[in-house]
């Protein structure tokens, strides 16, 4: 009998953890609902753009209070599991130290007590099994409610599946400050006259909505200012997509991974690090077309082609990984 | 249809900025998020949990990507629409000039 591999100590943090990101989370969903009310609010700022603004923030808003639910549920199931492990284990241990104690003194009085052990240490593993599997249910639903926490027809969902490509970085995204996509939440519309007559704000409003005579008055109100709207519709110069992928292989080199859980353990970094030293080596190589990586066990990060095998190193996370 | 120029273009300014700091904590609570997914996978000992928390990782940073694109994309957007307003202020403010000059 051997005792089942894991660590509910770890398991019972990493719970705690998700927790703490669970609720941060739905905080950061409902800040948003108040940060974008104050915004129209502060700014007086009504019209299509801003009806826009309200009703994308909005989705945006329950989207991320949404997301605290999975991850709780996640949280609570592995730290189910984690006490049937550590039953488990503990029964499995008392089992082992049970039959050596026995087979040490070659008393055969020991063997009822050996036979107890082993019949609760079989017990603590059945259930364990079984915690698993319901945990392992647990977190495929959880992952379920992962999928859609911004709702199919939302407009965040639209506005997504408009993107030119996969959208899975938690970190880093291109083109940060520049005009990305096209623009939903609008801006003024081309033809801003209308808007000019209604309420021009700052110190020239008045004298404006007078009406000055002569024939410059139609002249403000017909003629759209020539900076407006044109560059912001527009295609963006930078696509919006991750800076990092990952690719689901290993590229055709031995041991190479493209899964950031799967580096962490084996370097013994956290996610983020790591996360953080592939940003760091494909921004210094320069890659065009943003490719999918892999890493070698010796560190050496590998862009993937279309064709999916890996191309030359580019450079190696353990140069770029903090001192541990 | 209309939209008011009494837009405060500051004020829009501002919230862009203030959304630039719920991006920001976003990106933190993700990778918090994602790390602790990831530490589980490797601590659960159990094969079909491992595979479901694999899943749920892959899915979490998904997820929390979609998050942080949307609040960048609402950030570059009211930022944009302040820059419009504030240039269209600075139209009229132009224009209203040139009026008041030729009208002397």
């Amino acid at each position: 009998m051997t005792i089942p591999g894991g660590d509910p100590e770890a398991l019972e943090l990493s719970a705690a953890r998700l927790e703490v990101a669970a609720a941060g989370v739905a905080d950061l969903g409902n800040s948003t609902h108040q940060v974008t009310c104050s915004i129209l609010s502060d700014a007086d700022w009504t019209g299509d753009a801003a009806d826009a603004f309200t009703t994308f923030t909005g989705n945006l808003s329950r989207g991320a209070v949404a997301v605290q639910a999975p991850l709780s549920r996640i949280a609570t199931a592995v730290r189910d599991y984690a006490s049937y492990l550590r039953t488990a284990q503990q029964q499995v241990k008392a089992y082992q130290s049970a039959s050596l104690a026995a087979q040490l003194s070659g008393d055969t009085g020991y063997l009822g007590d050996v036979q107890t052990a082993g019949q609760q240490a079989e017990s603590a593993i059945a259930a364990w099994q079984a915690a698993g599997d319901r945990a392992a249910a647990e977190v495929g639903a959880a992952t379920g409610q992962l999928s859609d926490v911004f709702g199919s027809q939302g407009p965040v969902q639209s506005w997504l599946g408009r993107q030119p490509t996969q959208w899975d970085a938690v970190d880093g995204l291109a083109g940060l400050g520049e005009p990305l996509g096209p623009q939903i939440l609008g801006t003024p519309p081309g033809d801003p006259g209308p808007q000019i007559l209604k309420t021009p704000s700052g110190d020239f409003g008045p004298e404006i909505l007078i009406t000055p005579g002569g024939d410059f008055g139609p002249e403000i109100l017909i003629t759209p200012p020539r900076d407006l709207g044109q560059e912001l519709l527009g295609t963006p110069a930078a696509p919006l997509w991750p800076m990092i992928n990952y690719s689901t292989g290993d590229g055709g080199i031995k041991g190479a991974t493209g899964s950031i859980g799967k580096l962490s353990e084996d370097f013994d970094y956290s996610t983020r690090d790591i996360r953080t030293a592939i940003h760091t080596i494909k921004r210094l190589a320069r890659l065009p077309g943003n490719p999918d990586v892999v890493v070698d066990p010796s560190g050496e990060v590998y862009p993937v082609g279309q064709d999916g095998l890996a191309g030359d190193p580019i450079g190696n996370i353990l140069d770029v990984l903090p001192p541990q | 249809m209309s939209q008011g120029f009494s837009v405060r273009a500051g004020k829009l300014q501002e919230g862009s900025r203030e959304i630039g700091d719920l991006q920001e904590r976003c990106q933190i609570i993700a990778a918090d998020a994602v790390d602790a997914l990831a530490r589980m996978t490797g601590s659960a000992g159990h094969a079909d949990l491992v595979s479901a928390l694999e899943g749920a990782e892959a899915r979490g940073e998904r997820t929390f990507g979609a998050l942080t694109m949307a609040y960048q994309h609402v950030g570059v957007g009211v930022a944009a629409s302040a820059e419009n307003y504030a240039n269209t202020e600075r139209v009229i403010a132009g224009q209203a000039g040139t009026i008041f000059g030729r009208l002397r």
